[in-house]
C-alpha cells in the first residue's frame, strides 16, 4: 500500500476507533442501572478517590451495617480525627479486601476497622454478582482492578472480563427501561459529602430482641473458610504496612454468642482486639434503645448510630492517640461537611449523601 | 470459540493483523496455523479425525493422480503398438484401480461421519424395530464424540476428491496447504461447502490488504451478526416456548412460532455464513455465497437454489447427477418408458435420483426420522413441481397469466413460504409424532384467528422485545427485497457522503451491542438492596 494511502487508512480508523470509545462511554453513563447499590458505590468511590492524599486516618470497611452504623462526620466533630466509610450494602469479603489494597493507593489510615457479619457466610459470586458489580464498575481502571476482574471471575461461570472491561456488555438488556432518568443521572459525578456515611434516613423501626440473646456458650460457630482467606490477607497486608486492625460487630438481633466466640478466637490469633456491640454489656453501657436506636433488626437508625460512632471514636482516641486536627486550616473542608450533615439531619430530610 | 465471543474478537483481530504483516509467501501458514488454534480450541480431541480425513484425502487423492499419469505414460509409451480394445482395456483397469481407491476413501471418511454422527440414531431405530418385531435385541446407544464441523469438512474433501477422480482438478501437491483447504476456520463451522477449484488457490495465494475489500468484509459479518445476535436469537425465545409447550396455543400461534424457527434458523444460519464470508473477505479470500433471498423462491426448487447453496450443489454433483446419468439409471429408463410412456417414463429415474438426493439432504441435517421426512418432504414437492409444469403453464396461457407478473410472482412467493414452513414443523420438533400433532393442532386450531389478549408477550419476550422483533423483520425483509432487485448494498453505502456512511456503521454496531440477546440477562431484583 502507498504510504500515503496508508496514512490516510490509519488516520480514519483512528478517527473511527475514537469516536466509538467515545460514543462507548456515554452509552455506558446510559446503561449503567441508576438503583441505590449504584449511585451509593460510585459516590463512595468518588469521594474517597476527590480526597486529599494521606489526610485519613481511619478507614472502615464492611457491609450495611457499617455503612449506616459509623458516621466518620461526628467522629470528626467530637474527637478531631478523619476516617472514611468505604463499606458497602452487601459488600462482600472479596470486595472489602480489594477496597482495602486500593485504599493504600490514595490514603494511609493509622487504623483498619473490619466488620465481622460477612466471616460468617459464604458468597456465591455468581449469585451475588448484583453485589459485586455496583462496586467493581465504580473502580478506577488500574492494574489492582484488573486483579479484582480476573479473582472474580476466576470463581464465576458467568461472569467474564469484557463485560467488566466495557460495562456495556453487561447491561446492554436494559434498554428497554432505560427513562429520562437514566440520560440525567452520571454516575461518575455523583459524590458522597458525608465521608462514605450512608446519608440522613429517619427511619426508626423498634426491634424485638429475644430473651436467649446473646446468653454466654461454649460453642463455636464455623467462620467461612472461603470468605476468611480475604480477611486474612487484609490482616497481613495491614501488619507489613504497620496499619492497626480492630474487629467489631455492630449491634443486631441475628447474632450469637457462637459467633462471638468464633471470631474472639480468630482475632486472638491475629492479636487483634474485638469490639463486639451485640454484648449485652455494651448494649447497657451504650444505652441501646430497641425501641428507638434500630431501622430493623440488623441495621442502626441514626440515633444508634450515633450511640456506636462515639462510643468507637472514644475507643479509637484511647488506644491510638490520633492526632486532633480540628484546628488545622487544610481540614475545614471536614467542618463544612460536618455541619452540611447537621443541617440536613436537624431538618429531618431524607438525604443519600450525594444529592 | 463462538464467532460472537471477546475471545474470538481477539483471535481474528490478532490473525488477520499477522496475516497482513508477514511476508506474503508464508500468509498460507499463517491461516493454517490459525484454522488449526481455531479447531484445538473447540476440542483438541476432535482434531484427530480432521487429520485422518486430510491425511487420508490428501494421499488418496496423490495416489489417483499417480494411477493416472502412470495410465498415461502407459498410453503414451505403447501408442504405436496398442489396439482400440487394449487401449480401453488398460483405461477401463486404471479406472477400476482410481475407482477402488477412491471408493475405499469415501467409506473411510463417510464411515467415521456415520459412525459419529449417525450411530444412535441406528441404534435407536433399529431397537425399534426389534421391538415390534419381537426379537429380543437391543443395540446399545454410545457416548461419542462430534467432532465440529465434521459434516462440512467431510463433504468439501471428498467432493475434491471426486473431482480428482474426475479429472476435474490436479490432486494437491503439499500436504499442508491441503491440511489448510480441508481446516480453513471460517468455514469448517457452518459452510459454505468450498470447491477446490474455487477456493484453493484463494487460499495458498498471497493477498494485499485492500481497504474497502476490508471494509466490505467488515460490514458483511456485523450484518451477519445482526441477523444472528438480534434477529435470530431473539426469535429462538418464542420458537423455544411454541415448540416446547404447543399444547397450549391455537393454530395460529402455533404456525407463528414455526414461522419464527423459519427466520430464526435462516438468521442463524447465513448470519454465521455471512460472518465467516466477512472475515475471509477481510484477507481477500471469496467464499461462495449459500444463501440467495430464499425466501423470495417460487417453488421449492428454487428455494433449494437459494437456501444452503452449497450443500444443494454439492448433492447435486456428487449425488444426483452421477445416481441420474450413470448406466443403471439409463436403464431404468428403458423400462420406466415401456410402462409409463415417454414423457413420465423418462422422468422416473430423474424422480427417483431427486427423492434419494433429497433423503440425503434430510439426513444430513440431523440424526432423527424428522430429518428423513423433512429430506422426503422437499423431494416429493421437487418432483410435484416437475409433474405439474406442463399442466400450470396450459393453464396460464389459457387464463392469459402473465408468467413474469408480480401477481402471480407473488402467490407462488407465497405458496412456496407456506410449503417451506411446514416443513419446518419436522426439522425442528423432537420426534415425527410431536412434528404430526403440531400440525394436527394448526390446522384443528387455526381459524377464527385471534391473536388478541397479549399472549405473544407470554411467551418469554415481554412487548418492547416484541415491537423490536417486528422491527428487524422489517429491517430484514427490506434488506432482502432490495438484494433480490438487485441493489448492492455496500456498494450503494461506499457511494454516500462519509457523515452518512459512518452513522450507518455506527447504528449497526451499536444495534448489535445493545439489542443483542447474548449475555448474562439484566434482572433489576438481583442488584436490590438485601443488606445485611
Amino acid at each position: 500500500m502507498e504510504k500515503k494511502k496508508l496514512i490516510n487508512t490509519l488516520i480514519r480508523i483512528t478517527g473511527f476507533l475514537v469516536i466509538f470509545v467515545l460514543l462507548s462511554y456515554q452509552l455506558t453513563l446510559v446503561f449503567l442501572p441508576k438503583q441505590d447499590q449504584f449511585k451509593s458505590a460510585f459516590s463512595r468511590n468518588y469521594a474517597f478517590y476527590q480526597m486529599p492524599k494521606n489526610t485519613v486516618d481511619v478507614l472502615y470497611l464492611g457491609a450495611s451495617s457499617f455503612i449506616r452504623g459509623i458516621n466518620p462526620l461526628i467522629i470528626w466533630n467530637e474527637y478531631g480525627f478523619t476516617g472514611f466509610n468505604r463499606s458497602g450494602s452487601g459488600q462482600l469479603p472479596i470486595t472489602i479486601y480489594y477496597q482495602m489494597i486500593e485504599s493504600i493507593e490514595y490514603q494511609t489510615p493509622r487504623v483498619v476497622v473490619l466488620d465481622t457479619v460477612s466471616m460468617l457466610s459464604y458468597y456465591d459470586l455468581d449469585v451475588l454478582e448484583g453485589k459485586l458489580r455496583p462496586k467493581i464498575d465504580g473502580m478506577k481502571m488500574s492494574p489492582l482492578k484488573i486483579d479484582f476482574i480476573r479473582e472474580v471471575i476466576a470463581k464465576s461461570e458467568k461472569q467474564t472480563m469484557f463485560s467488566y472491561l466495557y460495562p456495556l456488555l453487561r447491561y446492554h438488556d436494559r434498554w428497554d427501561e432505560i427513562t429520562a432518568t437514566d440520560f440525567k443521572i452520571n454516575l461518575r459525578k455523583l459524590h458522597n459529602d458525608y465521608a462514605g456515611y450512608y446519608g440522613v434516613f429517619p427511619d426508626m423501626k423498634e426491634i424485638a430482641i429475644p430473651e436467649d440473646f446473646m446468653i454466654p456458650q461454649a460453642n463455636v460457630a464455623e467462620l467461612d473458610p472461603d470468605s476468611m482467606v480475604y480477611f486474612e490477607r487484609i490482616i497481613r497486608f495491614c501488619q507489613e504496612m504497620g496499619i492497626d486492625v480492630i474487629l467489631v460487630t455492630m449491634p443486631r438481633d441475628e447474632w450469637s454468642y457462637a459467633n462471638h466466640n468464633a471470631i474472639q478466637k480468630f482475632a486472638e490469633r491475629y492479636n487483634l482486639p474485638y469490639l463486639d456491640y451485640c454484648l449485652p454489656e455494651n448494649f447497657v453501657r451504650l444505652g441501646i434503645d430497641p425501641k428507638v436506636d434500630f431501622r430493623d433488626g440488623n441495621h442502626l437508625s441514626m440515633i444508634g448510630a450515633e450511640k456506636v460512632t462515639l462510643d468507637l471514636g472514644n475507643y479509637l482516641l484511647e488506644n491510638y492517640h490520633l492526632a486532633d486536627k480540628r484546628s488545622m486550616p487544610e481540614y475545614d473542608q471536614w467542618h463544612i461537611d460536618y455541619r452540611n450533615f447537621m443541617e440536613k439531619y436537624a431538618n429531618g430530610d431524607y438525604s443519600d449523601g450525594y444529592e | 470459540m463462538s464467532y460472537t465471543s471477546g475471545l474470538f474478537f481477539i483471535f481474528l483481530l490478532t490473525l488477520i493483523v499477522v496475516y497482513f504483516v508477514v511476508p506474503k509467501r508464508f500468509q498460507w501458514i499463517v491461516l493454517l496455523l490459525g484454522s488449526y488454534i481455531f479447531y484445538l480450541a473447540a476440542n483438541p480431541v476432535s482434531a484427530l479425525f480432521l487429520v485422518v480425513t486430510t491425511i487420508s484425502v490428501f494421499y488418496c487423492a496423490r495416489w489417483i493422480g499417480k494411477e493416472e499419469e502412470r495410465f498415461s505414460r502407459e498410453v503414451s509409451a505403447n501408442a504405436e503398438t496398442l489396439t482400440r480394445e487394449q487401449k480401453k482395456h488398460i483405461r477401463n483397469k486404471s479406472r477400476r484401480k482410481k475407482k477402488l481407491i477412491l471408493i475405499g476413501a469415501l467409506i473411510l471418511n463417510f464411515g467415521i461421519l456415520f459412525s459419529l454422527k449417525y450411530f444412535n440414531f441406528f441404534a435407536n431405530s433399529t431397537t425399534y424395530l426389534f421391538n415390534i418385531l419381537s426379537i429380543d435385541a437391543t443395540i446399545p446407544r454410545l457416548d461419542l464424540l462430534l467432532p465440529l464441523g465434521i459434516s462440512f469438512y467431510t463433504f468439501q474433501s471428498t467432493g475434491y476428491l471426486i473431482d480428482v477422480f474426475r479429472g476435474k482438478v490436479k490432486p494437491d501437491e503439499n500436504i499442508a496447504k491441503f491440511a489448510l483447504f480441508v481446516s480453513f476456520f471460517p468455514q469448517i463451522v457452518q459452510g459454505p461447502i468450498g470447491r477446490h477449484d474455487e477456493l484453493a488457490q484463494q487460499l495458498y495465494g498471497s493477498h494485499e490488504f485492500d481497504y474497502t475489500r476490508a471494509k466490505f468484509g467488515l460490514q458483511l459479518a456485523l450484518w451477519g451478526l445482526f441477523k444472528k445476535m438480534v434477529i435470530a436469537d431473539r426469535a429462538a425465545i418464542l420458537v423455544d416456548e411454541v415448540f416446547g409447550n404447543f399444547a397450549a396455543y391455537e393454530g395460529v400461534t402455533i404456525f407463528s412460532g414455526v414461522f419464527l424457527y423459519c427466520v430464526q434458523i435462516y438468521g442463524d444460519f447465513s448470519g454465521g455464513i455471512d460472518i465467516s464470508r466477512g472475515m475471509a473477505q477481510i484477507m481477500g479470500i471469496n467464499l461462495r455465497e449459500n444463501f440467495k433471498q430464499p425466501f423470495f423462491a417460487t417453488s421449492i426448487a428454487d428455494f433449494w437454489r437459494r437456501w444452503h447453496i452449497s450443500l444443494s450443489e454439492w448433492m447435486r454433483d456428487y449425488i444426483f447427477y452421477p445416481l441420474s446419468l450413470s448406466h443403471s439409471f439409463a436403464a431404468l429408463g428403458k423400462s420406466t418408458r415401456r410402462v409409463f410412456g415417454s414423457r413420465l417414463g423418462k422422468l422416473i429415474p430423474i424422480f427417483l435420483a431427486q427423492l434419494i438426493t433429497f433423503l440425503f439432504v434430510g439426513i444430513w441435517h440431523g440424526a432423527n426420522w424428522t430429518f428423513v421426512f423433512f429430506g422426503l418432504y422437499n423431494g416429493l414437492f421437487i418432483i410435484l413441481g416437475i409433474l405439474t409444469e406442463q399442466p400450470l403453464n396450459r393453464f396460464k396461457g389459457r387464463h392469459n397469466i402473465s408468467l413474469t407478473g408480480i401477481g402471480w410472482r407473488v402467490v407462488n412467493v407465497l405458496i412456496t413460504f407456506v410449503l417451506v414452513v411446514i416443513a419446518r414443523y419436522f426439522s425442528r420438533a423432537p420426534d415425527l409424532v410431536t412434528a404430526l400433532r403440531m400440525l394436527k393442532r394448526t390446522a384443528l386450531t387455526f381459524f377464527p384467528i385471534d391473536i388478541s389478549g397479549g399472549i405473544f408477550t407470554e411467551m418469554g419476550l415481554n412487548e418492547k422485545n416484541l415491537q423490536l422483533l417486528v422491527v428487524v423483520l422489517l429491517v430484514l425483509f427490506l434488506v432482502e427485497l432490495l438484494q433480490e432487485r438487485g441493489v448492492q448494498l455496500r456498494e450503494k453505502i461506499a457511494k454516500q457522503h462519509v457523515l452518512v456512511r459512518w452513522a450507518i456503521y455506527f447504528i449497526a454496531v451499536f444495534s448489535i451491542l445493545i439489542f443483542g440477546m447474548y449475555g448474562i440477562n439484566y434482572v433489576a431484583t438481583d442488584f436490590i438492596y438485601m443488606g445485611f
